[in-house]
């Protein structure tokens, strides 16, 4: 054992033997090893080289191989070695100059063609520049004639210019001219109204001696009568009896000196299918005349207690809602819901006229003054002033309501009511209303009173009012308790003498107002439905009622 | 034993207990000696049977895509001798100084006589121990020297044992019947096909 | 302590020249030249051969190319036992450079272990190191690193480098003060025996330190009685009275465990020149 050697520490006896074991194992070996393995790399890279040159050997070879055999074949075909050679290369060269060749002609001919095409294209280019060429001609013609066209507009414009500017001097001076005629039109209306109040004024006075002289010559006939009767009592006399109808004297205006009221329906007669909207008798009191919503108009005649149709007046579309005779009784005037008034005559039962113009319900129609005007009112809130002569409208006057009722006054004066509640008093020769008054209710119908002073308005609130022309203000309320007026057009009229006021209820009673009492003096029961329309006989003593149901009743004592 | 190690006098009693108790068994073990150690040995042949080995075969022949290359040598076993071979096992317990604790070896050879190849040791290995022993792959089972005979065995690493063990025999209680050797090989046994008998542990 | 990483130094820096040559039997036409290569001492062959391996395989016939294998005067090698460890055992008794046959047939898997792989070796060292530090810590420090660690001393230790390897397995030799290794990892080798791996303490149980000496009559009593044997560790005779517990330090190989060889002093007499 080694391991004994005295004075070593065994450290260091380790560490000498490890530096031995180095030097034996690795120090010695380690430049063998390495020289080793870079002569077993330096083999492995020469083994690569080596396959490598071989393979490029045996190419070489196999290369060589081929070049013999093409020199052999080379050899045969054209016999001598050098020349052999020389006449290849010229061969080879022939004919790559030939490829060449060939490779240039038919570049050539690909310019021959590439040249007809761009001829041929440039001819069409060519062609294209003449038709533009044209075409530019073209537009430059064009342009100049519009030139020359928007010279002549301008010319026409500034002509024009001028023109206007000459017509809005003139427009001017007719503007200045204008408000100066306007001016003295105003002068003139206002002289006129001046004249109109003097003349209404003289009127007046005319009409109280009218009155006056009317009373002194009543005065004077009642004293004759009594004179006479005295007479007559003095004288015994049998008397013989005439003919009730003797009363109604046909063709003479009736004059009534006080009214009779009657007191039961003498005659009952089944007049239209429908409502009876209209009833009236003509002027003289000779005969009446219907309309109703059948679309007719029938003229009757009172005989014997006994109402006998003198024909019927055809010609309207619609329901007739009014009838209005002229004063001499030659003319029916109706008016209809088919927007037109007509005119029919009395004598042979023909149709004169057909005025239409409305554009809604013809409600009432009258004649103005004397018979050659006629103003009718009508739904479409206007009145309109129609001249019987041209058959025209010659006014229209915007109510602003519609048109119940109508009377006229004087002849040119005329009063609507309304469905607003309210009565207007025109003037047709101006537009605007010259007066207007208030009700409570819807107007439903107007009439005049016989002496002309005063006007009966029947309302909706059930109650007729009397008022006064003059004062224009309600001086008579009329009502009672179980009457209601039916309609809005139900109508109520003064008895002749204007003492009484009369109209009909929606239970179909007649009522009858004593108007300076303001009270009902009789009421009458006959109808048995709501009445429309009545009538007073000029001579006071006989009255006629329409009802909505086909009736109209006679109501006469004798 | 608290830790899960025990003495090498301890595992050589319970090496003398284990053999006595299998010797009733049908697959007695035998006590060896090795200068002056104790260790146990077991050889037991095993029927593959064919259909579960198919299936296993290409279960695991996607697995077997991923190992590093093989080369197939004479003793190699083709799965395909698996279906109807009887394969033998040997098995040998031996006390572990370093770890203070058993260790089993074991070698498996076809009916040839081959060694079988780790890979296919591991083809052996049951599909559900398997997954889970899948990432300790190197050190769960390797080959390693056997010490006593120095040729190489498949050693089931001892070095997860104490762990092992100290839960289990923290869970049993410390009577008689607990014999650390059968409670260890009853536990890591069936990963390398070693089964034992229930009536090992019955105390008679 | 220079002296002392000298010695670590010296013995990681351990080379043997080896000359690798194709079995006879299985070259199939042209001969290949050996190879010859330097092989560091603390490594495995495993992780040497590879180049080798590619090599040779270019001369045997490809069907019947197996796992490739070494042997030495015809006994196979154990790959998984350290490269000087096992020219200590085989190889001393001849000369320089170490001749190895290679095989790539008929591999003896009833005497030496399969490695197919890297991930073999890899395994079969961590466990190694594993177990020696049960052995001296009952596993309490390597199961401390984390497996970074365990890569970095792996892939040290392939790839030769020292100064990778050592940081860490510094961490596994240390002991605190009176708390010394708790046993000494060693396996002591004879030559065709299996090894002899005991548990043994650094320190007698009257406190004295235990030398090298102490080590081998405990363990191999029977050899200690004659004298011509002769024990190596890393290619030196190591002298008896060094104290185990320095040497299983200093003179571990990397996976910490002291591997001593033990020779017959009869074939050992050509290389003690010194």
């Amino acid at each position: 054992m080694m391991d004994t050697i005295p004075g070593m520490d065994w450290k260091k006896l380790i560490s000498q033997r490890l530096k031995t074991r180095y030097k034996r194992e690795y120090s010695d070996f380690i430049d063998l090893i390495d020289t080793q393995n870079n002569l077993f790399e330096q083999v492995a890279s020469l083994k690569a080289r080596n396959v490598q040159l071989t393979y490029e050997t045996e190419k070489l070879k196999s290369e060589n191989l081929s070049l013999q055999v093409r020199v052999d074949s080379g050899s045969e075909s054209s016999g001598g070695g050098g020349s052999n050679e020389r006449v290849k290369q010229l061969e080879q060269k022939v004919y790559r100059l030939q490829e060449e060749l060939t490779e240039l002609h038919k570049r050539r001919g690909e310019n021959a063609q590439q040249i007809i095409d761009l001829s041929n294209a440039m001819k069409e280019k060519e062609k294209e520049l003449q038709t533009k060429d044209g075409k530019l001609m073209d537009a430059l013609a064009l342009e100049n004639s519009l030139k020359a066209e928007i010279k002549h507009l301008e010319s026409t414009v500034f002509e024009l210019e001028a023109t206007n500017q000459t017509l809005k001097d003139e427009h001017q001076a007719l503007q200045m001219a204008f408000t100066a005629l306007e001016e003295k039109y105003r002068k003139v209306q206002e002289d006129n109204s001046e004249l109109m109040a003097r003349w209404l004024d003289l009127k007046l006075k005319e009409a109280d001696k009218m009155n006056q002289e009317n009373d002194r010559f009543f005065k004077q006939k009642q004293e004759s009568l009594k004179r006479d009767l005295a007479e007559a009592a003095k004288e015994h006399k049998d008397i013989i009896p005439q003919e009730e109808n003797s009363v109604l004297l046909k063709g003479v205006t009736p004059i009534c000196l006080s009214a009779t009221l009657p007191t039961k329906a003498q005659c009952k007669v089944d007049a239209h299918d429908g409502e009876v909207n209209a009833i009236l008798w003509s002027p003289t009191g000779s005969l009446f005349a219907t309309g109703g919503s059948d679309r007719k108009v029938k003229l009757w005649d009172y005989n014997g207690g006994m109402c006998n149709s003198r024909g019927t007046l055809l010609g309207s579309n619609a329901g007739i809602t009014a009838l209005e005779f002229d004063p001499h009784e030659e003319l029916l005037l109706g008016a209809s819901n088919d927007y037109a008034s007509r005119l029919w005559s009395v004598r042979d039962q023909r149709l004169r006229h057909t005025l239409t113009g409305h554009s809604g319900k013809v409600l009432s129609a009258k004649f103005l003054g004397d018979a050659t005007k006629v103003v009718s009112g009508s739904h479409d809130r206007t009145l309109k002033i129609w001249d019987l002569h041209s058959k025209a409208c010659s006014k229209t006057i915007f109510a602003g309501s519609s048109c119940n009722d109508l009377v006229t006054l004087h002849g040119t004066s005329i009063i609507s009511g309304h469905f607003d509640k309210r009565v207007r008093f025109w003037d047709p020769r101006a537009d605007n209303t010259v007066n207007e008054i208030g009700l409570h209710g819807r107007i439903t119908s107007l009439d005049i009173s016989p002496d002309k002073a005063s006007l009966l308005a029947c309302t909706r609130e059930d109650t007729l009012k009397v008022i006064d022309l003059r004062m224009n203000q309600v001086i008579h309320t009329l009502c009672a308790d179980s009457f209601k007026v039916a309609f809005d057009w139900s109508r109520a009229v003064y008895s002749p003498d204007g003492s009484y006021a009369m109209a009909g209820s929606l239970d179909g009673t007649l009522y009858i107002w004593n108007i300076q009492k303001e009270k009902v003096e009789r009421t009458l029961k006959e109808h048995t439905h709501s009445i429309l329309d009545c009538s007073w006989h000029p001579s006071g003593s006989v009255i006629l009622s329409s009802e909505k149901q086909k009736k109209i009743v006679l109501w006469a004592d004798m | 034993m608290s830790l899960g190690v025990i003495s090498e006098e301890e595992c050589f009693g319970f090496m003398e207990d284990f053999v006595q108790r299998s010797k009733k068994s049908s697959e007695p073990w035998d006590l060896m000696e090795h200068g002056g150690k104790l260790y146990i040995y077991l050889k037991s042949w095993k029927v593959l049977s064919n259909q579960k080995d198919h299936s296993k075969v290409s279960d695991n022949s996607s697995d077997r895509i991923s190992e590093p290359v093989e080369t197939e040598t004479d003793h190699t076993i083709c799965s395909d001798e698996f279906s109807n071979a009887c394969i033998l096992f040997e098995y040998y317990v031996i006390y572990s100084e370093s770890y203070s604790v058993p260790v089993l070896y074991f070698n498996v050879y076809n009916s040839n006589g081959g060694l079988v190849s780790l890979s296919d040791v591991w083809d052996l290995v049951p599909a559900h121990y398997k997954e889970r022993l899948e990432e300790n792959r190197w050190t769960f089972i390797t080959q390693s020297e056997h010490p006593y005979l120095g040729r190489p065995y498949y050693q089931l690493h001892p070095c997860h044992t104490a762990t092992l063990m100290k839960d289990v025999t923290s869970m049993t209680s410390s009577n008689a019947c607990s014999n650390y050797l059968l409670s260890w090989l009853s536990a890591v046994g069936p990963v390398v096909l070693l089964s034992l008998p229930l009536t090992l542990a019955s105390d008679t | 302590m220079s002296e002392d990483r000298g010695i670590l130094r010296s013995i990681w820096d351990g080379k043997i020249p080896v000359c690798f040559t194709l079995s006879q039997d299985e070259i199939i036409a042209e001969k290949p030249e050996p190879i010859y290569q330097m092989v560091p001492r603390i490594t495995y062959f495993p992780l040497v051969t590879e180049k080798i391996s590619k090599h040779l395989a270019q001369y045997i016939d490809k069907e019947k190319q197996g796992e490739m294998w070494l042997e030495c005067d015809g006994v196979p090698i154990k790959w998984h036992y350290p490269i000087g460890v096992l020219y200590d055992l085989l190889g001393s008794s001849g000369s320089l450079p170490w001749k190895l046959t290679v095989h790539f047939q008929d591999f003896p898997d009833d005497e030496i272990m399969h490695c197919l792989s890297r991930d073999v070796v890899e395994s079969h060292f961590m466990s190694t190191l594993k177990e020696a530090d049960a052995l001296k810590h009952r596993c309490n420090v390597i199961n401390g690193m984390q497996k970074k660690d365990h890569k970095q001393m792996w892939t040290g230790l392939c790839h030769d480098k020292f100064d990778q390897f050592w940081p860490i397995n510094k961490r596994l030799m240390e002991h605190t003060g009176d708390d010394l290794f708790k046993y000494i990892p060693f396996r002591i080798y004879q030559n065709d025996l299996p090894f002899i791996q005991k548990l043994f303490k650094p320190q007698s149980e009257e406190g004295h330190e235990h030398t090298l000496d102490d080590l081998l009559k405990f363990a191999v009593p029977e050899l200690m009685e004659s004298t011509d044997n002769t024990i190596f560790i890393h290619g030196i005779e190591v002298p008896l009275h060094s104290p185990l517990l320095w040497l299983s330090e200093h003179f571990s190989y990397p996976d910490n465990f002291l591997h001593i060889c033990i020779t017959q002093i009869s074939t050992q007499e050509s290389s003690k020149e010194w």
